[in-house]
């Protein structure tokens, strides 16, 4: 684990400004494997989140949880050719995704980008000035899927919603649960479909996966969610389909579409708790429609992919979680 | 005498040689431009319907055998593999690249200021700066190829009678 924590942190290190990357490739190693993400800002010091929180970068290659005045800041010249360096040197390529705020990086690290919105009457269609830039590493936690295999998926497949806070690990867990139910830790080889729109499940790289997510496994990149499994379904003939970070009521239409055509879905969701999950309308319709098996929660932020509770939806007392009651008026469309 | 004899051969097959060369340099020079443009066009291709990165993008003009003569390709390849910026490391090495081609100065400008833009705006400003730089390496090449007929003749000829002159005043 500390290896492959330390490989994305290596992986990224190139995109970093030089005087930062000397800095920070002499840190401990363990200090290395605790880094989940490093913020660069305008102007300010660099920031590294870490288990513990947030902690900054000193010139002497450490981290300290106390700011001074003497940590090196990260100059707008610094921020100009970091986000240069991430785009590939290739703006046009990565167009798309800057107006959504962020861009995968070769491993599936996600850089988010920060900075002034260009708009046209409705929305964004691009941005400038980036003066905040968060490189987020990613994880692979082979394992952590384990126990849904064990306990869902090994009497067959399931429908299941992975809820999650961000930082909890909801990607990881994900990904790990690809790769197993693809490699027939569920019993059988399953064919898989992957919904990888940000291109961090897989990580792919040209023709390549970076990450493993198992043999019989196939990836629809950058493909937006709701476009790509209504061409999985017609061209893949997936067993089950995997959507990281489901958000909009398309999505959830497209999601509920293809159950109904006999496709199962493994689906991921924000939210704390489960009370998080019957307020946002998202998965309140995905709970609502009785398609989904199983809930599970994740741990807290930073605990990356940490399983907490696998709640059987049928068996769930929802008197306990106070006025839950069928809102079928939430459904947008389809 | 034979030495004489040898010496004003020397001379004459220098002047013959001379000539060649200069013609040569022209018609490499438009050699050279078309590979320019027609690397221009390819990135302007790739862009356009698949919008490689320029990464994968020098690496497919490396592995092309119409782009060998471009030197400079797979060492700005090797300078974006170790981090370098594309900008920079385009300015040094197609620097490099002019001044031992036959390419002239107002050529190199205009190759080293194709980099300038190069992946730093949106698809239709990259296409627009390929266009733009297509037409300018097309408009050169149209009024070179037009003088380099007579040019070539000229050098080649002057050669000759370089060779003779020499040959007729030293004998």
């Amino acid at each position: 684990m500390n290896d492959v924590n330390e490989k994305g942190f290596t992986e990224i290190l190139r995109y970093l400004p030089m005087r930062f990357q000397n800095i920070l490739v002499k840190l401990p190693s363990g200090t290395k494997c605790s880094i989940k993400e490093i913020r660069l800002r305008a102007n300010k010091p660099v920031v590294a989140v870490t288990e513990k929180g947030c902690a900054f970068l000193a010139s002497n290659s450490k981290l300290s949880y106390i700011l001074n005045d003497t940590m090196p800041v990260i100059t707008v010249a610094e921020i100009d050719d970091t986000v240069k360096k991430v785009c590939g040197f290739s703006v046009y390529t990565h167009q798309n995704e800057i107006v959504n705020g962020f861009v995968t990086l070769a491993g599936g690290h996600r850089v988010g980008l920060c900075g002034t919105a260009v708009c046209d009457d409705k929305t964004a269609i691009s941005i400038r000035d980036i003066n905040c830039i968060n490189i987020r590493i990613a994880n692979e936690k082979a394992g952590s899927a384990a126990e849904l295999i064990s306990k869902i998926f090994y009497s067959g497949l399931q429908n299941i919603i992975i809820a999650g806070a961000p930082m909890s690990g909801k990607t990881t867990v994900l990904r790990d649960l690809v790769r197993q139910i693809s490699d027939g830790n569920a019993g059988e080889y399953y064919k898989c479909a992957v919904m990888d729109e940000r291109c961090e499940i897989a990580a792919v790289n040209g023709q390549v996966f970076e990450n493993n997510v198992g043999c019989n496994t196939d990836v629809l990149s950058n493909y937006p969610k709701s476009l790509g499994i209504s061409q999985a379904i017609r061209t893949l003939s997936p067993d089950i389909i995997f959507c990281d970070e489901t958000a909009t009521e398309c999505e959830v239409d497209e999601i509920l579409n293809g159950i109904m055509c006999g496709v199962h879905f493994a689906v991921t969701v924000h939210g704390n708790n489960f009370e998080d999950l019957l307020k946002r309308n998202i998965s309140k319709r995905l709970l609502n429609s009785g398609l989904f098996g199983y809930v599970v929660l994740l741990g807290e932020r930073y605990n990356l992919g940490k399983i907490e509770k696998i709640m059987k939806v049928g068996e769930i007392d929802l008197e306990k979680y106070g006025n839950y009651d069928n809102i079928s008026d939430l459904y947008s469309c389809g | 005498m034979t030495l004489k004899n040898t010496g004003i051969m020397i001379i004459s097959l220098i002047c013959i040689l001379a000539g060649n060369y200069f013609a040569r340099r022209v018609t490499e020079r438009i050699n050279l431009l078309e590979t320019i443009k027609l690397m221009i066009k390819y990135i302007e291709t790739q862009i356009e319907y698949t919008r490689t990165p320029i990464s994968s993008l020098l690496k497919c003009l490396c592995e092309n055998n119409d782009f060998k003569k471009l030197t400079f390709l797979p060492k700005i390849k090797d300078d974006i593999e170790n981090g370098i910026d594309l900008n920079s490391s385009w300015r040094k090495n197609a620097g490099l690249f002019i001044k031992c081609s036959s390419l002239h100065n107002d050529d190199g400008q205009l190759l080293i200021s194709f980099s300038d833009i190069l992946g730093a705006s949106d698809l239709n400003g990259q296409i627009q700066n390929c266009e733009t730089y297509i037409n300018l390496f097309e408009t050169k090449l149209c009024s070179l190829r037009q003088k380099s007929e007579g040019s070539v003749k000229i050098y080649n000829m002057l050669g000759l009678m370089c060779a003779t002159f020499a040959a007729i005043i030293l004998f």
